[in-house]
């Protein structure tokens, strides 16, 4: 008795593996060395050959199904029959192939996207590293060190490595010190003017003056001249009081000074909590910040900056952590029509294009927004562009502040508006952060939107500005896949034993041809797919989507029937 | 004898489902190309049915006279007259439908492109358009301006938004217009999303491009003369059922399965490359440049003459197989 299932198992395994060894060298050999970093290079080629060999999983299982069955030899095959028309060891084989097909779906579903999205990202990655490459070496050429280094400084944000750019680092890093150096070097000792006035007068003058100081209520200066006083002449006794007076106005002033510094403390804590209560955070945020860092821990104090902050937070984002995400690959060209209500009930229609969407921890960036606000009669409202803003639950902030300087900030600008009006800069973002990154239209944003991805988009596409029908299809095109699968490899079970070798002897010299076959197989996989492509799509355009899934269900069902139908009417089966 | 015609009709069946099924999907391929959001599916699909007819045509008979090998080869007795029986009404189904449907006069094509939908973004190439309302003729026949619209230039620096209160579009010629009748859009060569996804692939398109090559070639044998154009679509029918002898010579069946294919290609490549530039000088070089019509067909004919010589010197019948053993 032959066991189908585990030689057909073994002929799967040898045609996976030779896939991906394929794919592998053809990956390496395909290796884009002029877009790809080198960093890149051993991930990028393990995991295009997964992507390639997952993409081909469909051609090399139906190829060695079909190879598996056609070689065998009818002459020596018993197969034992279950109850029903199938002999046990085939249907072993289809549970089998119904288990290849689950696997297969996980990895369409669950891998195969992510390895797409690794694929963009480092292409992204990329491209942004060589832009800084180059336009740092135009700052070099330009001898502008500063921008070069900056730029040289971003470019190791993704290749840390990379030891061409650490030198240029180093080296820009001493031409800065040297320059540094120089615009130090000593200059000639200007003399103290006040010292030397003091000087130039005798003893005499030097008390007088002194004992003005202390009449006008200057001790320190009173201080200070009796002991220049002093120094020339350590008998004048005048003098000697005028500085121990003074040095007693001194420390009588102490608790004054002190009391005054809290009073100040005091005012500025005031103040402080006064523009928070105002909902003012960031006036709030930056008096606590300096109040922070000039005294010792203060209770108030700490309790006040971490409310402040907090609230800073929900209404503006730190440039700082804005530009950290600049070199970070991310999701760009989300483009959706933002339609809503605002709180006095007056619709709001909001065209937003936002050029780069970023991942970093927890929080997500927006760099390049831009909004066309279109007033219910259809004309522009206002039209403004932030460089970057910062994704807070359902809001976008476009405000964006230093974190330690208070002159410091970044705000939307506006075009065509003489006047820009009053647009606050926390507005309401109706996607959810997952729904945002499924607007992206980017060249191959299609092969990203997973299963999962329509599933969560396609209820809501149409509120987002988009015929909802392109979703609904790659919808039924994505079901349709692991459909497929199943079919053709019960079909090519069915085939392979009706193209069995005939006669005794296996034609060895045609051997050649079974590397060749996922080939042939890939190209008819493809026109049966596209068939099925064009039916659905016409289907779900002409009936909706329920239509389409009703129609998929219809024609799957019939072809897995018609798939079986070579199997069930071969009788040594 | 009964065999034979019996195998003739099957061949009709296969034929007329290969037609029709390929008429369908083009139909449907159409359907769905042409499908615009403001009107619909278009009513005037069919207008082109001729034209569709004759493309599908030579893929019918590829397709019918390998599909027929697969009955042959399950009888017992290969016989000659079967297969004469079906070359002859191979070529009968061949040459008159396809005589009948050059001859007759395809009416211009008035399939209108117009991929925009009221109050939705509709992506174009590397342009995102939103139309706010469209306004039109009062039979709602034609669209004439677009109002309130933005555009939106995927990769472009800021601004990347630009708003037109209005737009002229001219659907026939597929571009879309400022009012300063500058040109703002031309979507003729921009897919939308739905069309992407249903753009055949380069090795498709190759193989479309070939068939309507081979369609175009029998409307100029036509145009030569009624000689020319049989000998051309006669000449094919003959390669295709020679390559049965090649086709059937091995004892691993999967490997003539896919000889199968490979000829069902070739067939179109081949007579790409009969027409090719190449062929064309070596024509010249031999000073038969006056000739070069014919090359497609004297190509086809050497070759089923050499499938025919290598039937006979290789084919065994089934039935002489086991006498001999």
């Amino acid at each position: 008795m032959i066991r189908f299932n585990l030689r057909t198992l073994l002929f799967l395994i040898l045609f996976y593996i030779s896939g991906y060894i394929y794919f592998f060298i053809s990956a390496y050999l395909s290796f884009p060395a002029e877009n790809l970093l080198h960093i890149y290079k051993v991930l990028w080629i393990f995991e295009e050959a997964l992507r390639q060999t997952i993409e081909s999983l469909p051609a090399l299982t139906i190829s060695a199904v079909l190879i598996s069955f056609s070689t065998l030899r009818s002459d020596n095959l018993h197969l034992p029959l279950t109850a029903g028309s199938i002999s046990k060891p085939v249907s072993r084989t289809l549970v089998l192939l119904l288990m290849i097909t689950l696997l297969y779906s996980a990895l369409y579903i669950g891998l195969l996207p992510e390895l797409w999205k690794h694929r963009h990202d480092r292409l992204y990655s990329s491209s942004l590293a060589q832009s800084y490459m180059t336009q740092a070496d135009e700052a070099m050429e330009k001898e502008d060190l500063e921008t070069a280094y900056l730029l040289y400084r971003e470019y190791l944000a993704i290749d840390e490595d990379n030891r061409q750019v650490k030198d240029s680092i180093s080296y820009i890093e001493g031409q800065i010190t040297i320059r540094e150096a120089e615009a130090k070097a000593p200059k000639p000792e200007e003399p103290l003017p006040r010292r030397t006035e003091y000087r130039n007068m005798n003893v005499v003058e030097l008390v007088e003056k002194a004992q003005t100081s202390l009449n006008d209520e200057d001790p320190f200066t009173a201080h200070y001249l009796a002991g220049i006083a002093l120094d020339m002449d350590e008998s004048r006794e005048d003098a000697k009081q005028i500085a121990a007076r003074a040095l007693a106005a001194i420390a009588a002033q102490q608790p004054g000074r002190e009391q005054r510094k809290e009073y100040e403390i005091y005012q500025r804590k005031l103040k402080g909590y006064q523009e928070l209560t105002h909902q003012r955070p960031i006036e709030a945020y930056y008096i606590f910040k300096e109040l922070q860092e000039e005294i010792d821990p203060d209770r108030d104090i700490d309790t006040y900056y971490r409310e402040s902050l907090e609230q800073t937070r929900l209404v503006s984002f730190f440039i700082e952590d804005a530009e950290n995400s600049i070199p970070m690959p991310g999701i760009r060209n989300i483009v959706y029509l933002d339609e809503y209500k605002d709180p006095s009930e007056e619709p709001v229609k909001n065209l937003v294009s936002i050029q780069k969407l970023v991942r970093d921890g927890g929080n997500y960036w927006a760099h390049g927004v831009e909004i066309m606000s279109l007033a219910s009669s259809g004309e522009v409202d206002y039209h403004l562009r932030a460089q970057y803003a910062r994704i807070l639950n359902d809001t976008l902030l476009l405000k964006g502040i230093s974190r330690t300087d208070n002159t410091e900030s970044i705000e939307p600008e506006f075009y065509s508006s003489v006047n820009p009006p009053e647009v606050a800069t926390v507005l309401k973002l109706s996607p959810t952060i997952v729904q945002l990154m499924r607007l992206s239209r980017e060249q191959d944003y299609l092969q990203r939107l997973s299963l999962p991805d329509l599933f969560q988009l396609v209820p809501k596409i149409a509120r987002f500005g988009y015929p909802s029908s392109q979703f609904h299809i790659l919808l039924l095109l994505r079901l349709l896949k692991p459909f497929l699968f199943l079919i053709l490899s019960v079909l090519a079970l069915g085939l392979g034993w009706r193209l069995r070798i005939r006669g005794d002897k296996f034609p060895w010299l045609l051997i050649w041809i079974v590397p060749f076959t996922p080939f042939v197989i890939s190209m008819l996989l493809y026109l049966i797919e596209y068939g099925h492509q064009i039916i659905l799509m016409a289907v779900v355009l002409y009936g909706g989507l329920y239509a389409g899934i009703a129609v998929l269900i219809f024609l799957e069902a019939l072809l897995l029937f018609l798939s079986l139908l070579p199997v069930a009417l071969q009788k040594e089966l | 004898m009964k065999k034979a015609v019996q195998h003739v009709l099957i061949y009709i069946f296969f034929f007329v489902m290969n037609l029709l099924i390929l008429v369908g999907l083009v139909l449907l391929y159409r359907s769905v190309i042409f499908y615009s959001p403001a009107f619909g599916f278009q009513k005037s699909l069919l207008s082109g049915l001729p034209s569709l007819l004759l493309v599908c045509l030579p893929v019918a008979t590829a397709g019918s006279l390998f599909l027929i090998l697969l009955v042959r080869a399950r009888s017992q007795g290969r016989n000659l007259l079967s297969a004469v029986f079906v070359v002859i009404t191979a070529v009968v189904l061949y040459t008159g439908p396809g005589y009948v449907l050059l001859k007759m006069e395809t009416t211009p094509s008035s399939l209108i492109r117009f991929p925009l939908e009221e109050g939705k973004i509709t992506q174009l190439g590397e342009k995102l358009l939103y139309s706010q309302t469209f306004s039109g003729t009062e039979d709602g026949e034609d669209i004439t301006e677009l109002r309130n619209n933005a555009v939106i230039q995927i990769e472009s620096e800021a601004p990347r938004i630009s708003f037109y209160p209005q737009l002229v579009p001219r659907i026939r010629e597929q571009k879309i217009y400022k009012t300063d009748t500058s040109l703002l859009i031309d979507y003729q060569s921009s897919p939308r999303v739905t069309e992407t996804l249903i753009l055949p692939s380069d090795r498709l398109g190759r193989l479309t491009d070939e068939i309507s090559a081979l369609t175009d070639g029998l409307g100029r044998a036509l145009d030569t003369g009624i000689i020319a154009f049989l000998i051309y679509a006669i000449s094919q029918v003959l390669f295709l059922s020679g390559s049965w002898a090649v086709i059937r010579t091995s004892r691993w069946p999967l490997w003539n399965a896919l000889l199968v294919l490979i000829f069902f290609r070739g067939f179109f490549r081949l007579d790409a490359v009969f027409r090719s530039d190449t062929v064309r000088e070596g024509l010249r070089i031999l000073s038969l440049e006056k000739h070069v019509y014919l090359a497609p067909s004297a190509g086809f004919l050497l070759l089923a003459v050499l499938f025919f010589l290598w039937g006979i010197f290789f084919f065994k019948p089934d039935s002489l197989s086991e006498a001999q053993k």
